[in-house]
């Protein structure tokens, strides 16, 4: 990472204005929290975006989108101090991803993880269902959670879930803009100075 | 210097809601939501509530994924099913509520329903609403800190989630229920023109100093029936409101006061801090010339910097807020395409 390191003096030539300008400089936790909350706003906004045009899943099951990938922006937090600003990213969301692959493993005491493929299981866990059975389907014997509906013979399963023992969910940094972000900090940092040059005397108006 | 790290190898990393979390206490009661208002916001503020969840392992629980969710380490619809199997475990049904609750204190409730505690639609309320709260309290924790409170002294209110029937927050969606703008019953003013949002077009800006009583009246019962009685989002039920922090740059440039016509400092500090000087030394506008170039070019340069470029060539960074908004609006942009096209690329060149 590179850096850039600026000594700025105030002489008693200076300007009252100046001195309490370079007061306020001499104050990083100011300056960091400038950048925390501009890369919260920002990342928030944009997230928001993103996160609207992938329904990708919702959309071919015909299901309402669960909005899990704007909640998971959304709770995206920023922490500054003396020392520096930082991000803190939910783990347990698709985010997780922006920082490698994730492999996803059932919970303890738990074999399968499940996968909705209808309508009305997606954005739900199995177990708000009352009345799933296990099932295997297909050549490969896929195994399933389904529902019993009225007919006979094959058709007699309605597939809410398949299972799987894992999930591999590769990497994505798309979803966390690395480089923009770096940017948007600078940003801010002028955004900062700029408010206090313009409101004088080191502080707002 | 300053850095951005980029999250999270810490294995531990302590969310303000979190934090908040951990010192509300549970509170069981067979009271309905407007029972619990009337226990005074103080209360509630403190505790994890739950209308009707008079069983005490229940509430329990509702504290426990409650705090995983605001730490970011479960999910809600993992916090549902956990609810879920508590209420199984408990012997709940939804007519006679749970099998140690006393005859009468809980009305039956029809399976399904909203009365329903084990119902997909009261879990997700539930579920939802604690999220909800405690990221807005941790929010609030968070931006009122003294270096926050400097760099952002502001709070705008804006639409983070859709719903099905918005409320009249800012006056331009009326309903029979919500005729005037609630920002304005509040007491909030209204400032600039509007910024596109996702989903949503905002005539008006609505934006208030942190600690500013808007906040509080926004969320008060006394003034709306369906608030949450505490002074941050999400104000209401289902409100799909939240909070953005607003700059020393942009109230500045908007003229954002105290709710008396107080300076940002007066408000905040309680003080004035006394000028050294009498009036201001503007700096000079920056001017340069862009004659004989691209017409095409100096489009772009003026949608990318904010500046305007007369017939003779010069260019005026006249707005240099203005500039960095058309910066930063350009980097999202950036940053939404580059995610639509790896999406599109993972599946198959289906976007949405």
């Amino acid at each position: 990472m590179s850096a850039i390191a600026v000594q700025i003096d105030f002489s008693d030539l200076a300007s009252a204005d100046l001195r309490a300008i370079g007061e306020e400089l001499s104050k990083p936790a100011v300056l960091h929290a400038a950048i925390a909350g501009a890369a919260e706003n920002w990342i928030k906004e944009t997230g928001s975006v993103i996160a609207a045009g992938q329904h990708a899943s919702a959309t071919r099951l015909g299901a309402e989108p669960t909005g899990h990938l704007a909640k998971a922006y959304e709770q995206i937090e920023s922490q500054s101090d003396d020392s520096g600003a930082s991000l803190l990213v939910p783990r347990a969301s698709r985010l997780a991803a922006a920082f490698g692959p994730v492999i996803v493993k059932p919970g303890a005491g738990k074999y399968y993880l499940t996968i909705a493929v209808a309508e009305d299981s997606y954005g739900k866990r199995a177990g708000e269902f009352d009345d799933l059975f296990f099932a295997r389907v297909g050549p490969k014997h896929q195994p399933v959670l389904a529902q019993k509906t009225t007919g006979r013979g094959t058709q007699d399963l309605d597939v809410k879930y398949i299972l799987v023992t894992e999930a591999n969910i590769p990497e994505d940094p798309s979803l966390i803009p690395f480089e923009e972000l770096g940017e948007i900090s600078g940003i801010a940092a002028e955004e900062y100075l700029d408010a206090l040059i313009t409101s004088g005397n080191g502080g707002p108006a | 210097m300053s850095r951005l790290l980029m999250p999270t190898p810490d294995p531990n990393p302590i969310f303000d809601a979190f934090r908040l979390a951990r010192e509300r206490r549970l509170m069981p009661t067979t009271l309905d939501t407007a029972g619990l208002r009337e226990l005074g916001s103080g209360v509630l503020n403190r505790a994890v509530f739950c209308a009707h969840g008079a069983n005490a392992i229940f509430v329990s629980k509702i504290k426990e994924v409650a705090d995983a969710i605001a730490n970011g380490e479960m999910n809600e619809a993992t916090a549902r099913v956990t609810l879920l199997e508590t209420l199984r475990a408990l012997r709940y049904t939804p007519k006679g509520g749970f099998p140690d609750t006393p005859p009468g204190a809980v009305p039956p409730a029809l399976k399904g329903t909203l009365q329903d505690l084990s119902s997909f639609r009261r879990l997700d309320l539930i579920v939802r609403t604690q999220r909800q709260l405690m990221q807005g309290a941790g929010q609030q924790y968070r931006g009122h800190e003294a270096a926050r409170l400097a760099a952002f002294p502001a709070w705008e209110l804006v639409r983070v989630f859709e719903v099905t029937a918005p409320r009249n927050w800012d006056g331009s969606a009326p309903t029979k229920a919500d005729p005037r703008s609630r920002w304005t019953i509040a007491g909030g003013q209204l400032f600039g023109p509007g910024e596109e949002q996702t989903g949503m077009s905002v005539s008006r800006r609505m934006i208030a100093l942190k600690g500013d009583p808007v906040w509080g009246e926004l969320g008060a019962t006394g003034n709306f029936s369906d608030a949450l009685d505490v002074d941050h989002p999400p104000f209401a039920f289902n409100s799909g409101m939240g909070w953005r922090e607003v700059s020393l740059a942009t109230c500045v440039q908007l003229g954002v006061t105290g709710p008396d016509g107080q300076s940002i400092r007066q408000f905040h500090s309680g003080m004035e801090r006394p000028k050294v000087m009498a009036g201001t030394l503007p700096l000079p506008t920056p001017v340069m010339s862009l004659k004989k170039v691209d017409p095409k070019i100096v489009k772009r340069f003026e949608e990318a910097t904010g500046a305007t470029v007369a017939p003779d060539g010069k260019a005026t960074f006249s707005d240099r807020q203005a500039a960095r908004d058309a910066r930063k609006k350009a980097l999202m942009d950036k940053a939404v395409k580059r995610a639509a096209d790896a999406y599109a690329a993972k599946n198959g060149g289906v976007a949405a």
